[in-house]
């Protein structure tokens, strides 16, 4: 029981991650239907300009703010002028994934050849063990579950009662009737891989405060958001929190029957099984 | 004249739809266009709209060419497309798409005031404010693309068969409401399957048969006419 | 004119008759060969060896060489691993050369001349790589410990300390799996208990769900053989739960500190060591000689091929004082079972074992301070 409850612990302050791994991909995703492979980079790149503030004696919070700063606008600029001249010129959505996958593996070499295959561990946060009961975990945990769930309830507070998020929601369900109402989904594609290249981002200093970067932490972290969205469903936001959470916590479980090699192939068989049983994902709604 | 449309010619990947059509709307003017399934009026509508580039000819709306400007463009202008089907944000509150409408257009409008007209041409959207729009039947549904439409005030309202899979009761109604839009002013445009609602209401006919405009009429010819039947 | 000519012609004659002379009066020359990467990626190690190896001669032949013998080496390119230019290197070597004994590094280019080595009978030296696959090879010699014959020094440590259940967690990988079967055994035959063993995935960096599971078995102590930044990540996580248990592994990658920050305080780790500090006289020297030559302290590599070359000297003195030809390959290779004890530039002595490895002087560190601070030690 005491092992359930701290694997069970584990998989929350893990699926607190994944969560917000999913909802900075699926808003990409829902929204603009690009499959946005580029995310991992857009995660290592925030890593590494966070680090790079700290190097130059920026403090820790200002430097996350700067790194954040500068990977939302990388984001951007990877819409901006790599996807949109593309649908511009209505290239397919193959073509398009195949540039991402080019802006992948392009912007993960130049960190390499940059910053070197080293780790580099971000500093400064302060670590300790906290026991409850024969429950175990740190500061640095409960700091990342807080921060995880705030980011997601600002994020649905903002998609729910702004104009703006009024408006990425209605690009997402209705993209054509966008365009005749006069939404100018351009802009709106431009604001969401801002935000999803945000969250990523804050998603990336959770991850770097518990362990180093190293220049290829990018496809990792792109694996698990898209396979929560498809997980939780496409369309559905809280699709992607819940898919994040079940993952989260499965992968902790798993240990429980099975050595924790087979980890990463029994996440995918929980997304090949829910693919084959209900292939809108676990929120997702059928298709007409 | 609010609208004119000269010898246009559009098609779908090098397949020709609709071949050299004329027409024109006047300012505060009802026409209708009829024809029968595939005839090419959805694809008109969307190239006056600004939704589809390909093809040639002119497209005139207050005069100005309006061939290359966007439908976000000319919805601030007063242009306004209401889709055949899929007209509304599905998995948004009806207050959220009737706010939509309005915040895309950008200008400083009295939108408590437009609501409330809105809510008084259509009641029951009022009592369902709050509910997600796919959840409406299809006539609300309808209601509230139209609602969505004339929140904005448009100069020019295009139609897209705003009757299609209602029950003759809510044709008569959506006739009504159609009728009291017209008479505030603003110029429509509607396509209509519905032969006997389009003709009733409108000032002007055109029937359109594969991609051309075969004819131009009035409203007294042709409720004069005997048989439309000819016409298809 | 003409008798100028003659009396220059006469004077270069008689200067090249009296060079030859000098030569073949005092020197025999004791030539070996060194395939080591001298280009590419790894030309580090390719400097440094050569280093030790020069110095080791230079002093070989100060003191007159052995038993009429002067020693010298020629040195060829496996270009940082590769086996091709390896082979070329030993095809020539043996045949215009005519080396008996080679000094090589890295595991595939020295595998890569095994097969010509033993059918040649050219006898050959490692002291570079590590891995197990050099194990059990006629005429290969490595003089570089393995892990799982180090591993028992630590255990033996904390088994006496009194500790006596044990966790296991080790990468899915040859070496990491042969250690914790090799440590598994040794604490068993100490009379300890292994508790829980688990399997990772090598390259994985979140391992706090195999440290819930060690938390719920509560050994004593953890061991982790695994390789790399893992061993950092496993301690981290460790840690991380509240596990206060000793943990020990069998290397400490410089960087793993990025990864434990100071949760590796108190990681043990043993391995064969060389300390420059050593107050043995014989490393004191070659340090100091390095030093001076160098301007910088030798590395292991250096002092491994320094040894080696010390190596050679002495078995070609056994074939040479036999009445042998030390130019026979075979007759070295013989040499070492007179007595597979050799003086060890690590101090004391080190020891060649049938299966191809040696045992050395082996020091058991601690992570203190985020270094590792020398415990306690072995000698071979
Ligand atoms: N996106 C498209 N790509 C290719 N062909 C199309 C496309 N949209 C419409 N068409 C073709 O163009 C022709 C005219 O279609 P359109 O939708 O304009 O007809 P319609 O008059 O609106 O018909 P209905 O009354 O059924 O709505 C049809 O033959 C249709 O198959
Ligand atoms: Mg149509």
């Amino acid at each position: 029981m005491g092992l359930f409850l701290q694997l069970l612990t584990r998989g929350i302050i893990t699926g607190s991650l994944y969560a917000l791994l999913g909802v900075s991909w699926g808003i990409i995703y829902n929204t603009t239907r690009t499959f946005h492979f580029a995310h991992g980079f857009i995660y290592t790149f925030a890593s590494y300009s966070i680090l790079v503030f700290t190097w130059m004696s920026v403090p820790l919070i200002p430097s996350l703010l700067l790194g954040l700063f500068t990977a939302t606008l990388a984001g951007c600029a990877v819409e901006y002028f790599a996807y949109l001249p593309m649908r511009k010129k209505s290239a397919s959505q193959l073509s398009i994934f195949l540039t991402a996958m080019g802006i992948m593996i392009a912007g993960q070499s130049l960190i390499h050849l940059v910053f070197g295959p080293d780790s580099r561990p971000l500093e400064g946060f302060p670590e300790h063990v906290i026991s409850l009961g024969t429950v175990t975990f740190t500061t640095v945990d409960l700091f990342t579950v807080l921060l995880c769930w705030i980011v997601i309830v600002c994020l649905f507070a903002f998609l729910g009662h702004t104009k703006a998020g009024m408006m990425i929601r209605a690009v997402s369900s209705n993209p054509e009737k966008a365009t005749f109402i006069g939404i100018d989904s351009r802009r709106i594609f431009v604001l969401v891989f801002g935000i999803g290249s945000l969250l990523v981002g804050i998603a990336a200093f959770l991850s770097t405060i518990d362990k180093p970067a190293t220049p290829n932490i990018g496809l990792g972290a792109l694996l698990i958001s898209f396979i929560t969205v498809f997980l939780g469903g496409v369309g559905r936001l809280g699709g992607a929190v819940l898919g994040g959470i079940i993952l989260g916590i499965a992968e902790s479980l798993v240990i429980m029957v099975l050595p924790t090699e087979y980890k990463m192939m029994v996440i995918f068989l929980i997304l090949f099984l829910v693919v084959l049983i209900k292939p809108e994902g676990l929120l997702g709604k059928k298709i007409a | 004249m609010l609208l004119e449309v000269r010898n246009l010619d559009v098609g779908y990947q090098g397949k020709q739809v609709v071949f050299g059509a004329s027409l024109r709307v006047d300012a505060g003017e009802f026409v209708a266009l009829i024809g029968h399934n595939g005839a090419g009026k959805t694809t008109l509508l969307k190239t006056i709209c600004g939704y589809l580039k390909t093809g040639s000819g002119d497209v005139r709306y207050r005069g100005e060419d309006i061939r290359n400007l966007s439908p976000a463009v000319n919805v601030k202008k007063g242009l306004v497309f209401v889709h055949q089907e899929k007209s509304l944000f599905p998995n948004l509150s009806v207050l959220e798409n009737l706010q939509l409408a309005a915040y895309a257009i950008g200008k400083a409008y009295n939108l408590e005031q437009r609501l409330k007209e809105v809510y008084r041409i259509f009641p029951i959207l009022k009592d369902r404010e709050k509910q997600m729009a796919n959840t409406l039947s299809g006539g609300q549904q309808k209601q509230l693309a139209v609602g969505m439409a004339i929140l904005v005030e448009p100069q020019l309202l295009l139609l897209d068969e705003p009757s299609l899979g209602l029950s003759p009761n809510l044709v008569k109604d959506l006739g009504n409401v159609l009728k009291e839009i017209s008479n505030m002013g603003t110029a429509i445009l509607l396509v209509e399957q519905n032969v006997k609602m389009a003709i009733s209401l409108a000032q002007r006919i055109y029937v359109m048969r594969t991609g051309q405009i075969i004819l131009e009429d009035t409203h007294e010819n042709m409720m004069k006419r005997e048989s439309l039947w000819d016409l298809f | 004119m003409k008798s100028g000519k003659l009396i220059g012609l006469i004077v270069v004659c008689v200067f090249m008759i009296s060079i030859s002379f000098s030569f073949t009066a005092d020197a025999k020359e004791f030539k070996f060969g060194q395939i080591l990467a001298m280009t590419g990626s790894g030309s580090w190690y390719g400097m440094t060896m050569e280093r030790g190896t020069g110095i080791a001669i230079e002093e070989i032949n100060a003191a007159g060489g052995v038993k009429g013998y002067n020693f010298s080496y020629v040195v060829e390119d496996h270009k940082s691993g590769l086996t091709t230019p390896a082979q070329n290197a030993f095809r020539k070597l043996t045949s215009i050369d005519k080396v008996s004994a080679i000094l090589s590094s890295f595991s595939a280019p020295t595998l890569s001349i095994m097969s010509m080595a033993e059918q040649k009978k050219i006898i050959v030296f490692n002291g570079g790589a590590s891995s197990p696959k050099l194990m059990n090879i006629p005429f290969l010699h490595n003089t570089r410990m393995l892990g799982d014959e180090i591993l028992p020094f630590t255990l033996k440590y904390l088994w006496d300390k009194g500790y006596r259940t044990m966790a296991t967690i080790y990468a899915n990988q040859t070496a990491p799996i042969s250690l914790n079967d090799a440590g598994k055994k040794y604490w068993e035959s100490l009379g300890g208990k292994v508790v829980s063993e688990q399997m990772h995935e090598t390259g994985a960096t979140d391992f706090t769900s195999e440290a819930s599971v060690i938390k719920a078995k509560n050994p004593d102590i953890i061991l982790c053989p695994s390789t790399g930044l893992d061993v950092g990540y496993v301690i981290k996580a460790v840690r991380k739960m509240g596990i206060k248990a000793p943990i020990c592994g069998t290397e400490h990658s410089g960087d793993m500190e990025k990864v434990t920050g100071d949760a590796s305080e108190g990681y043990l780790f043993a391995s064969e060591f060389f300390d420059v500090n050593s107050d043995d006289p014989w490393t004191k020297t070659f340090v100091a000689a390095f030093k001076k030559k160098f301007n910088e302290d030798p590395d292991f590599y250096a002092a491994n091929y320094y040894e080696l070359t010390y190596i050679l000297k002495e078995l070609v003195t056994r074939v040479v004082d036999k009445g042998g030809d030390p130019y026979d390959g075979s007759l070295l290779e013989k040499a070492i079972w007179d007595n597979p004890k050799f003086k060890s530039i690590y101090g004391g002595y080190m020891k060649f074992k049938e299966n191809g490895t040696c045992e050395k002087p082996v020091v058991l560190f601690e992570i203190k301070g985020g270094k590792p601070m020398v415990i306690k030690k072995r000698s071979g």
